[in-house]
């Protein structure tokens, strides 16, 4: 597999963060643009099999044929569509967008337990083989068992321990990167914008959004 | 019973499935029978060896080209319900569903040093135990493949106060090849339907 497509797509649009603070919702991705042959290919290459049932062929042409009808389909209308893009959705939800594309649910359960659902999207009328590969995809990525998120489930849990130190709780967190650097945009109404892709603006977002509910007295 | 009978009578029996019917196990009498079982536990134990020593690459090794290597999802049912308790073999997502070529990468992965959930490497042990062939075509004079059930306890302790436990069962086939046994598909069925540990990080 390579990044061919966000390479391409993000040569011309980079990364921009958004929050929503009315809500708290926020995402990680490209700036919203009007999708053209340009920037239309923003799919994975699978060039050999890796999963267990892989057939690159039939793969690679269901994401060929999806870019080359992406212009039309898209025509008149924003995307920010680009093949790795992560969101939150308030207060509990949160996304990725194409490879992975999974959507996860965070159940509170205790004070500094969270249990994580996560939901794997395939298209609905994609042939068999390419549910498969997709399928495949996000089993070797997501969860504890998957090859990334081994490693992600260590900082969650971790930093979760971490809270509970004395000195961890003496101070207030700081939620600082990037302020200042946002800015309203007028062809997203109602969102905080930032060109910082490390920036902790989605987080502030967040976080205001949470205390208003906290303090809401209901 | 003789060996060609023991075999017919256990290439019956259906695959592991939790709450399933299991036939009534077949008394291993013949010496050939108790042979190759014994045969199959020193493999299982090796195997074993080779996984709690870190040697990654060697229980690679071990595996056939088209191994299938799939850990299903296991659903809390209501009674009588049994057929939804595990997570389909195909279509379905699962904790491990994997090929040769994956699994090679997760062994890249842990030999990498880089591995944070790996990194320093975990002190393991798999307790492997319950062993028993279920399967032994064509006949226990010619055999070619088995499939055997284990029941596993594996401990994962990292860093300085991290444990995890994993128990649960495994269907293995192995097919004889010129010096060995290889490991052409295992089934693990974990004994939890939600992960109870940060992270599964380890071969079971």
């Amino acid at each position: 597999m390579s990044r061919h497509g966000i390479e391409k797509a993000r040569g011309a649009l980079p990364l921009t963060m958004v929050t929503f603070e009315e809500r708290g919702h926020g995402i990680l991705s490209t700036y919203p643009y009007e999708v053209s042959d340009e920037n239309a290919d923003i799919f994975p290459r699978f060039e050999a099999p890796v999963g267990r049932l892989d057939d690159p062929v039939t793969v690679g042409r269901y994401y060929q044929d999806a870019a080359a009808r992406r212009p039309a389909n898209s025509a008149g209308r924003l995307s920010a569509k680009t093949y790795q893009s992560v969101g939150g959705i308030f207060p509990n939800m949160s996304f990725h967008t194409m490879f992975p594309r999974t959507i996860a649910v965070w159940h509170p359960i205790a004070p500094g337990v969270t249990e994580g659902w996560r939901w794997c999207v395939v298209d609905a009328n994609a042939p068999k083989e390419v549910k498969d590969n997709a399928r495949h995809h996000f089993m070797r990525y997501s969860g504890p068992t998957g090859l990334t998120e081994q490693d992600d489930m260590e900082n969650w849990s971790y930093l979760t321990a971490a809270t509970k130190g004395p000195v961890a709780r003496r101070f207030p967190y700081n939620y600082q990167a990037g302020l200042r650097a946002e800015r309203a945009d007028e062809r997203l109404p109602g969102a905080t914008v930032s060109d910082m892709v490390n920036t902790e603006l989605s987080l502030r977002g967040f976080y205001a959004a949470w205390q208003r509910h906290m303090d809401s007295g209901e | 019973m003789t060996a060609a009978e023991i075999a017919r009578s256990s290439a019956q029996e259906p695959p592991f499935r939790y709450g399933g019917r299991v036939p009534p196990g077949t008394s291993p009498v013949s010496l050939e029978h108790l042979m190759l079982t014994r045969e199959i536990e020193e493999r299982l134990y090796y195997e074993a060896d080779l996984l709690d020593q870190w040697r990654y690459r060697d229980w690679l090794e071990l595996t056939a080209e088209d191994i299938r290597y799939w850990a299903p999802l296991r659903r809390n049912v209501r009674f009588g319900e049994w057929e939804h308790e595990q997570s389909e073999p195909d279509g379905a997502l699962a904790w491990f569903d994997d090929n040769r070529a994956t699994l090679e990468r997760r062994v890249l992965q842990l030999e990498s040093g880089v591995h944070w959930a790996e990194e320093p490497l975990s002190r393991v042990c798999h307790v492997i135990s319950g062993i028993r062939l279920v399967d032994v075509p064509p006949s226990l004079d010619a055999v070619s493949e088995v499939t055997v059930r284990s029941r596993f306890i594996v401990y994962r302790n990292h860093q300085e106060d991290e444990e995890s436990l994993f128990i649960g069962k495994r269907e293995d086939v192995l097919r004889r090849s010129d010096r060995t046994w290889l490991l052409a598909a295992r089934s693990i069925f974990i004994d939890q339907s939600v992960m109870l540990s940060q992270n599964l990080t380890i071969l079971l």
